[in-house]
Protein backbone atom coordinates (compact mmCIF):
# COMPACT_ATOMS: atom_id res chain seq x y z
CA UNK A 1 0.00 0.00 0.00
CA UNK A 2 1.36 3.14 -0.87
CA UNK A 3 1.11 6.09 1.55
CA UNK A 4 1.18 9.83 0.59
CA UNK A 5 1.29 13.01 1.48
CA UNK A 6 0.47 16.70 0.37
CA UNK A 7 1.82 20.33 1.34
CA UNK A 8 -1.35 21.08 4.19
CA UNK A 9 -2.23 17.90 5.28
CA UNK A 10 -2.46 19.27 8.61
CA UNK A 11 -3.48 16.47 10.45
CA UNK A 12 -1.09 14.19 9.45
CA UNK A 13 1.64 16.93 10.33
CA UNK A 14 0.43 17.23 13.92
CA UNK A 15 0.43 13.20 14.21
CA UNK A 16 4.11 13.22 12.57
CA UNK A 17 4.77 15.78 14.87
CA UNK A 18 3.83 13.81 18.21
CA UNK A 19 5.05 10.63 16.74
CA UNK A 20 1.98 8.81 16.50
CA UNK A 21 0.24 7.60 13.63
CA UNK A 22 1.08 5.10 11.22
CA UNK A 23 5.23 4.15 10.59
CA UNK A 24 4.31 4.03 6.57
CA UNK A 25 2.95 7.37 6.62
CA UNK A 26 6.04 8.73 8.97
CA UNK A 27 8.44 7.68 6.91
CA UNK A 28 6.57 9.18 3.49
CA UNK A 29 5.94 12.80 5.90
CA UNK A 30 9.38 12.69 6.63
CA UNK A 31 10.84 11.81 2.97
CA UNK A 32 8.51 14.46 1.84
CA UNK A 33 9.84 16.97 4.42
CA UNK A 34 13.66 16.42 2.98
CA UNK A 35 12.34 17.94 -0.32
CA UNK A 36 9.80 20.67 1.07
CA UNK A 37 11.26 23.54 2.64
CA UNK A 38 7.72 25.24 3.43
CA UNK A 39 6.85 22.06 5.33
CA UNK A 40 9.93 21.76 6.66
CA UNK A 41 10.02 25.19 8.02
CA UNK A 42 6.77 24.46 9.52
CA UNK A 43 7.57 21.71 11.05
CA UNK A 44 10.47 23.59 12.72
CA UNK A 45 8.60 26.13 14.17
CA UNK A 46 5.97 23.89 15.50
CA UNK A 47 9.12 21.97 17.42
CA UNK A 48 10.58 25.42 18.61
CA UNK A 49 6.93 26.03 19.99
CA UNK A 50 6.78 22.53 21.98
CA UNK A 51 10.47 23.57 22.92
CA UNK A 52 9.21 26.53 24.59
CA UNK A 53 6.08 25.12 26.03
CA UNK A 54 8.23 23.05 28.48
CA UNK A 55 9.16 26.25 30.18
CA UNK A 56 6.09 26.77 31.31
CA UNK A 57 6.31 25.47 34.81
CA UNK A 58 3.22 26.27 37.71
CA UNK A 59 4.28 27.40 40.80
CA UNK A 60 3.54 24.51 43.04
CA UNK A 61 2.62 25.41 46.81
CA UNK A 62 2.78 22.55 49.46
CA UNK A 63 -0.64 20.71 48.87
CA UNK A 64 -1.55 18.64 51.69
CA UNK A 65 -5.51 17.72 50.32
CA UNK A 66 -7.00 15.63 52.63
CA UNK A 67 -10.18 14.15 52.63
CA UNK A 68 -12.84 14.99 55.82
CA UNK A 69 -13.06 11.84 57.39
CA UNK A 70 -17.06 11.19 56.90
CA UNK A 71 -18.76 11.35 60.41
CA UNK A 72 -22.30 10.26 60.87
CA UNK A 73 -25.18 11.84 61.40
CA UNK A 74 -25.99 12.64 65.50
CA UNK A 75 -29.39 10.96 66.08
CA UNK A 76 -31.43 11.90 68.49
CA UNK A 77 -30.95 9.56 71.70
CA UNK A 78 -34.16 8.42 71.47
CA UNK A 79 -33.52 6.71 67.48
CA UNK A 80 -30.22 5.99 68.74
CA UNK A 81 -29.59 2.16 68.41
CA UNK A 82 -29.49 0.81 71.91
CA UNK A 83 -26.49 -0.92 72.72
CA UNK A 84 -25.73 -4.90 72.87
CA UNK A 85 -26.08 -5.10 76.80
CA UNK A 86 -29.69 -3.39 76.56
CA UNK A 87 -30.93 -5.01 74.09
CA UNK A 88 -30.42 -7.99 75.65
CA UNK A 89 -31.46 -6.77 78.79
CA UNK A 90 -34.81 -5.62 76.76
CA UNK A 91 -35.33 -9.34 75.59
CA UNK A 92 -35.08 -10.98 79.09
CA UNK A 93 -37.36 -8.22 80.44
CA UNK A 94 -39.73 -9.19 77.79
CA UNK A 95 -39.08 -12.65 78.13
CA UNK A 96 -39.99 -12.81 82.08
CA UNK A 97 -42.91 -10.38 81.87
CA UNK A 98 -44.48 -12.80 79.14
CA UNK A 99 -43.71 -15.72 81.12
CA UNK A 100 -45.37 -13.75 84.35
CA UNK A 101 -48.80 -13.19 82.63
CA UNK A 102 -48.73 -17.05 81.55
CA UNK A 103 -48.28 -18.54 84.80
CA UNK A 104 -50.92 -16.11 86.23
CA UNK A 105 -53.47 -16.96 83.84
CA UNK A 106 -53.22 -20.73 85.04
CA UNK A 107 -52.25 -23.85 83.66
CA UNK A 108 -51.94 -23.31 79.67
CA UNK A 109 -52.17 -27.06 79.48
CA UNK A 110 -55.28 -27.77 81.26
CA UNK A 111 -58.34 -28.73 79.46
CA UNK A 112 -60.66 -26.02 78.30
CA UNK A 113 -63.32 -24.93 80.71
CA UNK A 114 -67.05 -25.50 80.01
CA UNK A 115 -68.64 -22.16 78.21
CA UNK A 116 -69.30 -19.65 81.59
CA UNK A 117 -72.85 -20.42 80.79
CA UNK A 118 -73.11 -23.28 83.02
CA UNK A 119 -71.69 -21.54 85.85
CA UNK A 120 -74.93 -19.55 85.73
CA UNK A 121 -77.39 -22.49 86.78
CA UNK A 122 -78.18 -22.55 89.59
CA UNK A 123 -76.49 -24.72 92.15
CA UNK A 124 -77.86 -28.00 93.32
CA UNK A 125 -79.61 -27.90 96.46
CA UNK A 126 -77.99 -28.82 99.68
CA UNK A 127 -81.38 -29.30 101.56
CA UNK A 128 -82.23 -33.39 101.83
CA UNK A 129 -85.24 -33.96 98.96
CA UNK A 130 -88.52 -34.24 100.84
CA UNK A 131 -91.16 -36.59 100.17
CA UNK A 132 -93.93 -34.83 100.65
CA UNK A 133 -96.76 -36.60 100.99
CA UNK A 134 -99.97 -35.02 101.79
CA UNK A 135 -102.51 -37.48 103.49
CA UNK A 136 -105.77 -36.00 102.18
CA UNK A 137 -108.24 -38.25 103.67
CA UNK A 138 -108.59 -36.62 106.79
CA UNK A 139 -109.49 -33.08 105.55
CA UNK B 1 4.64 -2.12 49.85
CA UNK B 2 3.11 0.82 46.69
CA UNK B 3 -0.47 -0.07 46.03
CA UNK B 4 -2.20 0.76 42.20
CA UNK B 5 -4.19 3.03 41.69
CA UNK B 6 -6.85 -0.16 41.48
CA UNK B 7 -6.51 -1.51 44.77
CA UNK B 8 -6.51 1.57 46.51
CA UNK B 9 -9.96 2.41 44.76
CA UNK B 10 -10.96 -0.67 45.56
CA UNK B 11 -10.34 -0.15 49.41
CA UNK B 12 -11.34 3.22 49.34
CA UNK B 13 -14.99 1.76 48.31
CA UNK B 14 -15.41 -0.02 51.35
CA UNK B 15 -14.69 3.35 53.53
CA UNK B 16 -10.90 3.62 53.84
CA UNK B 17 -10.42 7.17 54.08
CA UNK B 18 -6.23 6.56 54.39
CA UNK B 19 -6.57 4.44 50.98
CA UNK B 20 -8.36 7.60 49.27
CA UNK B 21 -5.98 9.88 50.87
CA UNK B 22 -2.99 7.50 49.26
CA UNK B 23 -4.37 8.47 45.80
CA UNK B 24 -4.98 12.24 46.82
CA UNK B 25 -1.23 12.51 47.51
CA UNK B 26 -0.32 10.20 44.16
CA UNK B 27 -2.37 12.72 41.86
CA UNK B 28 -2.65 16.22 43.57
CA UNK B 29 0.16 17.96 42.39
CA UNK B 30 -0.71 16.50 38.24
CA UNK B 31 -4.62 18.01 38.53
CA UNK B 32 -2.98 21.00 40.56
CA UNK B 33 -0.61 21.37 37.88
CA UNK B 34 -3.85 20.93 35.11
CA UNK B 35 -6.09 23.45 36.69
CA UNK B 36 -3.43 26.10 37.14
CA UNK B 37 -2.59 25.54 33.56
CA UNK B 38 -6.00 25.69 32.15
CA UNK B 39 -7.41 28.13 34.85
CA UNK B 40 -4.42 30.43 35.60
CA UNK B 41 -4.55 31.62 38.89
CA UNK B 42 -3.26 29.39 42.22
CA UNK B 43 -6.15 30.25 44.30
CA UNK B 44 -8.27 28.92 41.49
CA UNK B 45 -6.29 25.97 40.50
CA UNK B 46 -6.15 24.64 44.33
CA UNK B 47 -9.96 25.05 44.95
CA UNK B 48 -10.28 22.87 41.55
CA UNK B 49 -8.13 20.44 42.49
CA UNK B 50 -10.01 20.07 45.97
CA UNK B 51 -13.32 19.96 44.40
CA UNK B 52 -12.09 17.56 42.14
CA UNK B 53 -10.87 14.51 44.74
CA UNK B 54 -14.22 15.52 47.12
CA UNK B 55 -16.11 15.18 44.14
CA UNK B 56 -14.03 11.77 43.23
CA UNK B 57 -14.35 10.18 47.07
CA UNK B 58 -18.85 11.02 47.21
CA UNK B 59 -18.87 9.38 43.55
CA UNK B 60 -16.81 6.36 44.53
CA UNK B 61 -19.22 4.16 44.87
CA UNK B 62 -20.85 4.90 41.13
CA UNK B 63 -17.15 4.34 39.52
CA UNK B 64 -16.71 0.49 38.29
CA UNK B 65 -13.62 0.77 37.13
CA UNK B 66 -14.96 0.57 33.53
CA UNK B 67 -12.11 3.62 32.95
CA UNK B 68 -8.52 4.09 34.81
CA UNK B 69 -8.96 5.69 38.18
CA UNK B 70 -6.88 8.60 36.82
CA UNK B 71 -8.83 9.13 33.53
CA UNK B 72 -12.11 9.19 35.69
CA UNK B 73 -10.82 12.32 37.48
CA UNK B 74 -8.82 13.76 34.29
CA UNK B 75 -12.83 13.88 33.42
CA UNK B 76 -14.07 15.37 36.46
CA UNK B 77 -11.36 17.97 36.77
CA UNK B 78 -11.99 19.30 33.50
CA UNK B 79 -15.46 19.70 33.51
CA UNK B 80 -15.05 21.45 36.85
CA UNK B 81 -12.34 23.53 35.24
CA UNK B 82 -15.30 24.46 32.08
CA UNK B 83 -17.82 24.90 34.82
CA UNK B 84 -15.18 27.55 36.86
CA UNK B 85 -14.29 29.41 33.78
CA UNK B 86 -17.90 29.59 32.74
CA UNK B 87 -18.75 30.54 35.98
CA UNK B 88 -16.15 33.54 36.60
CA UNK B 89 -16.11 34.84 32.68
CA UNK B 90 -12.62 36.05 33.46
CA UNK B 91 -9.33 35.65 31.32
CA UNK B 92 -8.06 32.20 31.88
CA UNK B 93 -4.69 32.97 32.39
CA UNK B 94 -3.11 35.32 34.32
CA UNK B 95 -0.12 37.74 34.50
CA UNK B 96 2.96 35.93 36.13
CA UNK B 97 4.26 38.06 38.95
CA UNK B 98 6.33 40.89 37.38
CA UNK B 99 8.64 41.27 40.31
CA UNK B 100 11.24 38.76 40.36
CA UNK B 101 12.59 38.28 44.15
CA UNK B 102 16.34 37.33 44.12
CA UNK B 103 15.81 35.34 47.18
CA UNK B 104 13.31 33.37 46.07
CA UNK B 105 14.71 32.61 42.82
CA UNK B 106 17.96 31.42 44.34
CA UNK B 107 15.50 28.76 46.59
CA UNK B 108 13.94 28.15 43.21
CA UNK B 109 17.03 27.57 41.54
CA UNK B 110 18.14 23.84 40.29
CA UNK B 111 21.16 22.23 41.00
CA UNK B 112 23.58 23.32 38.03
CA UNK B 113 20.99 26.16 37.06
CA UNK B 114 22.56 29.76 37.11
CA UNK B 115 20.38 32.66 38.50
CA UNK B 116 20.65 34.17 34.72
CA UNK B 117 19.35 30.88 33.56
CA UNK B 118 16.58 30.45 36.07
CA UNK B 119 15.70 34.36 35.34
CA UNK B 120 15.44 33.27 31.65
CA UNK B 121 13.45 30.22 32.27
CA UNK B 122 11.22 32.06 34.66
CA UNK B 123 10.52 35.03 31.57
CA UNK B 124 9.98 32.39 29.00
CA UNK B 125 7.36 30.75 31.25
CA UNK B 126 5.90 33.97 31.65
CA UNK B 127 5.63 34.87 27.90
CA UNK B 128 4.41 30.88 27.25
CA UNK B 129 1.60 31.59 29.99
CA UNK B 130 0.68 35.12 28.54
CA UNK B 131 0.73 33.29 24.71
CA UNK B 132 -1.73 30.38 25.81
CA UNK B 133 -4.13 33.03 27.19
CA UNK B 134 -4.54 34.18 23.89
CA UNK B 135 -6.03 30.52 22.98
CA UNK B 136 -9.72 29.04 22.74
CA UNK B 137 -10.03 26.94 25.68
CA UNK B 138 -10.28 23.81 23.43
CA UNK B 139 -6.86 24.46 22.04
CA UNK B 140 -5.64 25.71 25.30
CA UNK B 141 -6.99 22.24 26.85
CA UNK B 142 -6.15 19.99 24.01
CA UNK B 143 -2.24 21.26 23.93
CA UNK B 144 -2.03 21.11 27.79
CA UNK B 145 -3.63 17.65 27.78
CA UNK B 146 -0.86 16.70 25.20
CA UNK B 147 2.54 18.52 26.32
CA UNK B 148 2.14 18.12 30.03
CA UNK B 149 -0.08 14.69 30.77
CA UNK B 150 1.26 12.81 27.47
CA UNK B 151 -1.98 11.63 25.95
CA UNK B 152 -2.73 10.67 22.64
CA UNK B 153 -4.94 12.38 20.34
CA UNK B 154 -7.34 9.58 21.35
CA UNK B 155 -7.51 9.90 25.17
CA UNK B 156 -8.00 13.41 24.70
CA UNK B 157 -10.64 13.20 22.09
CA UNK B 158 -12.17 11.18 24.78
CA UNK B 159 -11.42 13.55 27.54
CA UNK B 160 -12.87 16.94 25.23
CA UNK B 161 -15.98 14.38 23.43
CA UNK B 162 -14.77 14.80 19.98
CA UNK B 163 -13.82 13.41 17.05
CA UNK B 164 -9.46 12.62 16.63
CA UNK B 165 -9.68 14.94 13.91
CA UNK B 166 -10.95 17.78 15.79
CA UNK B 167 -8.44 17.02 18.32
CA UNK B 168 -5.50 17.57 15.39
CA UNK B 169 -6.67 20.28 14.10
CA UNK B 170 -7.28 21.90 17.97
CA UNK B 171 -3.61 21.17 18.70
CA UNK B 172 -2.46 22.51 15.37
CA UNK B 173 -4.21 25.97 15.22
CA UNK B 174 -3.16 26.41 19.19
CA UNK B 175 0.32 25.71 18.08
CA UNK B 176 0.50 27.50 15.06
CA UNK B 177 -1.10 30.39 17.09
CA UNK B 178 1.15 30.07 19.80
CA UNK B 179 4.21 30.23 17.20
CA UNK B 180 2.65 33.46 15.97
CA UNK B 181 2.82 34.94 19.56
CA UNK B 182 5.98 33.91 20.25
CA UNK B 183 7.66 34.80 16.99
CA UNK B 184 5.87 38.27 17.76
CA UNK B 185 8.64 38.94 20.76
CA UNK B 186 11.47 38.21 18.27
CA UNK B 187 15.23 36.75 18.66
CA UNK B 188 14.53 37.16 22.38
CA UNK B 189 12.19 34.26 22.88
CA UNK B 190 14.73 31.67 20.55
CA UNK B 191 17.51 32.87 22.76
CA UNK B 192 15.61 32.56 26.05
CA UNK B 193 14.41 28.70 24.57
CA UNK B 194 18.13 27.69 23.66
CA UNK B 195 19.13 28.72 27.68
CA UNK B 196 16.55 26.45 28.94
Amino acid sequence: MSETFECGDTGALVAYLYEEGEPEIREVIAGHLTRCAACSSEIDGLRLTRQSLQAWVPPMPELTLQMPVPTPARMPWWRAPLPAWAQAAAAVLIFGVGLSVGLVRGDVNAPPQEPRLSRLRPPPSTHPRVAISRDWSNA
Amino acid sequence: MTRTDEELVARSRTGDVDSFNQLVVRWERPFYALAYRVLGREEDARDVCQDTFLRAYRALPGFKGQAKFSSWLYRIALNLCRDWIRRQQRAPVSQMPEDMDPAALLAETEPAESIEDLVARRELSAIVAEAMRSLSEEQRTAIILKEYHGMTFQEIADMQGCPLSTVKTRLYQGLSQLRRQLERRGQGVAELVKRT
